[in-house]
């Protein structure tokens, strides 16, 4: 929707929005907690609420808006393919193309979960849209694995719903999720969070009895002797987030590995000329003002392509992962005459504290910034003054 | 003969008292009891008996010390069953809707007989049907002279037929074997032999040169074969899928198919079968047909005929997701002779395969295990599974779901078919483990004869059904339609432009079509299972709540009465708003 926006405000003529959901907002509408929106209207809103001031804006244009409506297929020359009830084969000539298919949840089967397979084992984005949107609980007692942000979120909602949550349990020696969210969703609540845990098998043969949980040790195998039963009928699955990249794969676009979203460069253009991306599907985000954010640097990069101002012949610059940079984003710059200003947003690899980020260029250091620590769940976000040629890179140095 | 297996079990097993019994009707098949010191033990004295010339199979009741062995309880069906009496009247009773279940349901559906099938799963191919990797196997691995052998060579060749008539996924991709050093060589040599022997389709023994000429492909990896096995008899399909349309087609030509129905006894008179009491009642029928998979021994000791022993073998599966095409188009591996790739010789499969839907399968793996519903998963079993991955490109990250089953095995490690001679009327079909899938048209050709033969000796006239009709309308599979064909058909049926599962693009056309069929699925696992919904890479995440919402709007049914898999796992346990509604309403 922000890219919508953005692209009809700069003048666009047809913009075109194709929603697969039955109303905007992707999975905004079954965040009902708050803390969206603070960075870029200064209060805490809910998601749904957050969703809605942009679905309010929409509805005053004359974006073309289908609802139920799956992209099937992105064909060569920026031709889309899309279908729904009403319409049938929907086919789309675009000028150029805006993809923001967000990201999905990890599953049982991907973070290798042995044991039984019974009913009980759900994904935290799931048990939110049945309580949350439905209007049902899956369980009573719950097991949960993973204490990223969705993890910690349903943690809260679960309780306030009156199911038992028995306990958060973290892969990794420090928490997944925002400091901010383990204070007001745990804390506050007296949820235990464990972390180095993780679950080592699912008891029931047809519904859920529990689960065996055990303690890593540095490598992240099961220490023998610490397994532990625990009794419950639900374990939620908050361990991880990827983006949704099938279409853009299949359409031959670049992937980056390392974010599992397209190769981006400073507009947030692809591999493909014409086809940009933004929010979630080019990498996963942690702050909604974020998402939106890429929707308009995307949408200002449409609006250039679309205009002729995006040279056919590209000469790119590379952005590197330095020490301790996990990804960085976007992977690559327009090679230019003059300077420019670039927002990268990265994760570190490990928390630290008191460290320097640096970002510089064979030639010249472009920036340095200190912060009092560092944890790989907070994205940083940079903006840098970009000029010269040569690679460029990002990396954490200890010390500030 | 009980001589001599006494003298071998002091001989090879003088540690342990075993005791060993013939059977009362000269059919050489023993019954074993005695203490041993492990599971994996009983399992090899059963084997070991049974190899033992002349003895036709064990019946294994060895225990181990200190281990409690799981044994199903039927007390609460009977208690269940007889205060519900007679449920129904049949000439034939199906236990069991596996695939040989549901094959033998719709070959004895051409003859004017009345067939009530059932099950004690929720859907058809709840066991190990759904748990296998849909090999239609070659016979290069099946010992000649076994029923296993003439079954599965029979059986491949129908499957042609079938899968027209049925309009369900078959691939005939053929098999080649390589090897690219001398090392293995008799080993190929030996399996070419057996297919021959075996009768098996046209097997070729073939160059280096001719294997590439096969599986272009094997020259893009750098593979040099110096000697192949071309099988093309080898074909795929999905298990479950074909059991689906098997049983569909033989409920439209008049089976009543029962779910949630579990057999807890048999009934004679005089020596001949009268009739089955279930959880739901007593079926009253002249002939039963035992299929019943992992329990097939338990059924049979229920109508008074203890002649095999299930060993439930598990096998574990690694499903990839589709985004790791597979590296051939034909099922291709170096070759390896069983005990080298510490596979289980009498199971087949334990390899790199895939599916019709072309995600690449890892595994199954072969544990013997005490528990017939053992089916959990756990890392070693996986890493056992992993470690036959001949695919660079593909690893553990790629897994999208990891299941395992437990095969239906006896100690004579082959099938078990044929009418009983302690109760009349009652017919075996049991131990169908691999090849069973394959073997499936064949199995049932064979119980269909039996019961015609013994019904002909007895004077039961048994007509042909004039309106059986054998061809099953193919499904809409939107996501295999061309763009256009897509546009006319939304325009026909609106439903058809609703995906519901984005992974698979599965429409709610295709959902309703499942649901609105002869055998009406009621889980949210037999509509993944009828119509691919909820088996991509995000497992059902996105479309379980609107699958669950399609379900309970067509069947009638409140949203917490929906289950994933059967009685009692209902996804959702409380209808929040409406208990709140309700709280309110007392306050005031």
């Amino acid at each position: 929707m922000a890219a919508a926006l953005e692209a009809k405000k700069q003048g666009i003529q047809r913009v075109v929005l194709l929603e697969r959901d039955f109303e905007l907002g992707g999975i905004l509408p079954q965040c009902i907690h708050d803390g969206f929106g603070l960075l870029s209207y200064g209060e805490s809103m809910t998601g749904s609420g957050y969703a809605q001031k942009y679905i309010d804006e929409i509805k005053k244009t004359d974006i073309e808006v289908f609802l139920e409506t799956m992209v099937l297929e992105i064909a060569d020359d920026k031709k889309i393919y899309a279908c729904n009830s009403t319409n049938g084969i929907i086919e789309i000539q675009c000028g150029a193309m805006i993809l923001a298919m967000g990201c999905r949840e990890r599953t049982a089967g991907q973070i290798l979960l042995h044991g039984y397979r019974p009913q009980g084992i759900m994904t935290a984005g799931s048990v939110q849209r049945y309580i949350n949107i439905e209007g049902y609980l899956p369980g009573k007692k719950a097991v949960i694995l993973g204490s990223g942000d969705i993890g910690l979120i349903m943690a809260r909602r679960m309780a306030l719903e009156g199911i038992e949550v028995k306990g958060v349990y973290e892969v990794m020696p420090y928490p997944g999720g925002l400091t901010r969210n383990i204070v007001q969703c745990l804390q506050d609540y007296d949820i235990p969070l464990h972390l180095s845990h993780t679950v080592t098998r699912v008891h029931g043969k047809h519904s859920m009895e529990g689960v065996t949980v055990a303690e890593l040790d540095g490598s992240g195998n099961p220490v023998g002797g610490t397994e532990k039963f625990i009794q419950c009928d639900l374990l939620v699955l908050a361990v991880g987030l990827i983006p949704e990249n099938e279409l853009s794969a299949n359409a031959g676009i670049e992937l980056d590995q390392k974010t599992k979203g397209p190769v981006l460069d400073e507009d947030y253009m692809t591999s493909i000329p014409g086809i940009f991306v933004a929010g979630n599907v080019s990498v996963v985000f942690d702050l909604v003002d974020y998402v939106s954010e890429s929707g308009r640097i995307a949408a200002n990069g449409a609006v250039k392509y679309l205009r002729g101002e995006i040279p056919g012949d590209l000469k790119y610059r590379n952005v590197n992962c330095g020490n301790d940079i996990g990804f960085v984003v976007p992977q690559r710059i327009k090679y230019c005459e003059g300077e420019k200003n670039v927002t990268f947003f990265m994760r570190v690899r490990e928390p630290r504290k008191k460290v320097t980020l640096i970002c510089d260029d064979p030639e010249h250091e472009i920036l340095n910034k200190h912060y009092q620590a560092v944890v790989p769940p907070e994205m940083l976000a940079c903006k840098a003054r970009i000029s010269g040629m040569g690679d460029i890179t990002l990396r954490v140095e200890e010390g500030s | 003969m009980i001589k001599i297996v006494n003298t071998f079990l002091s001989d090879h097993y003088p540690d342990l008292k075993i005791t060993a019994k013939m059977d009362a009707f000269n059919r050489n098949i023993v019954t074993l009891s005695g203490e041993c010191k492990s599971w994996q033990q009983v399992v090899d004295i059963g084997h070991s008996v049974a190899k033992i010339d002349g003895i036709k199979n064990v019946v294994n009741d060895l225990i181990v010390e200190g281990m409690e062995i799981p044994h199903k309880d039927y007390s609460p069906y009977v208690l269940q069953g007889e205060k519900l009496g007679v449920m129904d009247e049949a000439d034939v009773v199906i236990i069991g809707l596996g695939i040989t279940g549901c094959a033998i349901a719709r070959t004895l559906s051409k003859y004017d007989l009345k067939i009530v099938a059932i099950d004690m799963g929720e859907d058809v191919a709840t066991g190990a049907s759904k748990a296998n990797n849909g090999g239609i196997h070659h016979a290069g691995g099946v010992k000649p002279g076994t029923l296993k052998a003439k079954l599965s060579v029979r059986g491949n060749r129908m499957y042609d037929d079938w899968a027209k008539e049925l309009n369900f996924e078959f691939n005939r991709c053929g098999d080649l074997l390589f090897i690219e050093n001398e090392e293995y060589k008799d080993g190929l040599y030996e399996e070419y032999k057996v297919a021959l022997e075996n009768g098996d389709y046209q097997p070729e023994l073939v160059s280096g040169d001719r294997a590439l000429e096969i599986e272009p492909k094997l020259a893009e990896y750098g593979i040099k074969p110096k000697l192949a096995l071309w099988l093309p008899s080898q074909g795929r399909v999905h298990t479950y899928e074909v059991a689906v349309a098997l049983i569909e087609n033989a409920a439209s030509n008049g089976v009543k198919v029962v779910f949630d129905c579990t057999v807890c006894q048999i009934y004679t008179e005089n020596g001949d079968v009268t009739g089955v009491l279930t959880n739901k009642g007593l079926i009253k029928t002249k002939y039963i047909i035992n299929a019943a998979g992992v329990y097939a021994d338990e059924i049979s000791e229920m109508a008074g005929d203890r002649c095999f022993t299930i060993h439930p073998r598990k096998g574990t599966i690694a499903i990839m997701d589709k985004n790791k095409p597979p590296m051939y188009e034909h099922l291709t591996g170096h070759f390896m002779p069983a005990e080298v790739q510490k596979r289980n010789s009498e199971s087949k499969g334990g390899g790199m395969e895939f599916t019709p839907s072309r995600n690449i399968l890892i595994g199954p793996s072969a544990t013997e295990v005490p528990d017939k519903e053992d089916v959990e998963t756990t890392s070693e079993e996986l890493d056992f599974v992993m470690r036959i991955n001949e695919n660079s490109k593909v690893s553990k990250a790629d897994i999208i779901r990891i299941f395992a089953g437990a095969r239906p095995a006896d100690y004579s490690e082959d099938f078990v078919i044929g009418m009983s001679p302690v109760a009349h009327g009652f017919i075996n079909a049991g131990a169908i483990q691999s090849p069973g899938v394959g073997a499936s048209p064949a199995v049932a050709e064979m119980v269909g004869n039996i019961l015609l033969e013994d019904a002909e000796n007895k004077g039961f006239k048994i007509n042909k059904d004039e309106n059986y009709n054998p061809l099953r309308a193919k499904k809409v599979k939107f996501a295999n339609l061309s763009r256009e064909e897509q546009d006319q058909l939304i325009a026909e049926r609106p439903e058809y432009g609703h995906i519901i599962c984005r992974c698979e693009t599965i429409t709610e056309g295709e959902i309703l079509d499942a649901i609105h069929s002869p055998v009406v699925p009621t889980s949210i696992d037999a509509i993944k299972r009828r119509t691919r919904a909820g088996m991509g890479r995000c497992q059902g995440g996105f479309c379980q709540p609107r699958v669950l919402e399609i379900l309970a709007r067509e069947l009638g049914l409140d949203w917490i009465a929906v289950n994933l898999h059967g009685n009692g796992s209902n996804i959702l346990k409380t209808d929040n708003r409406q208990q709140q509604q309700n709280e309110a309403g007392d306050q005031v």
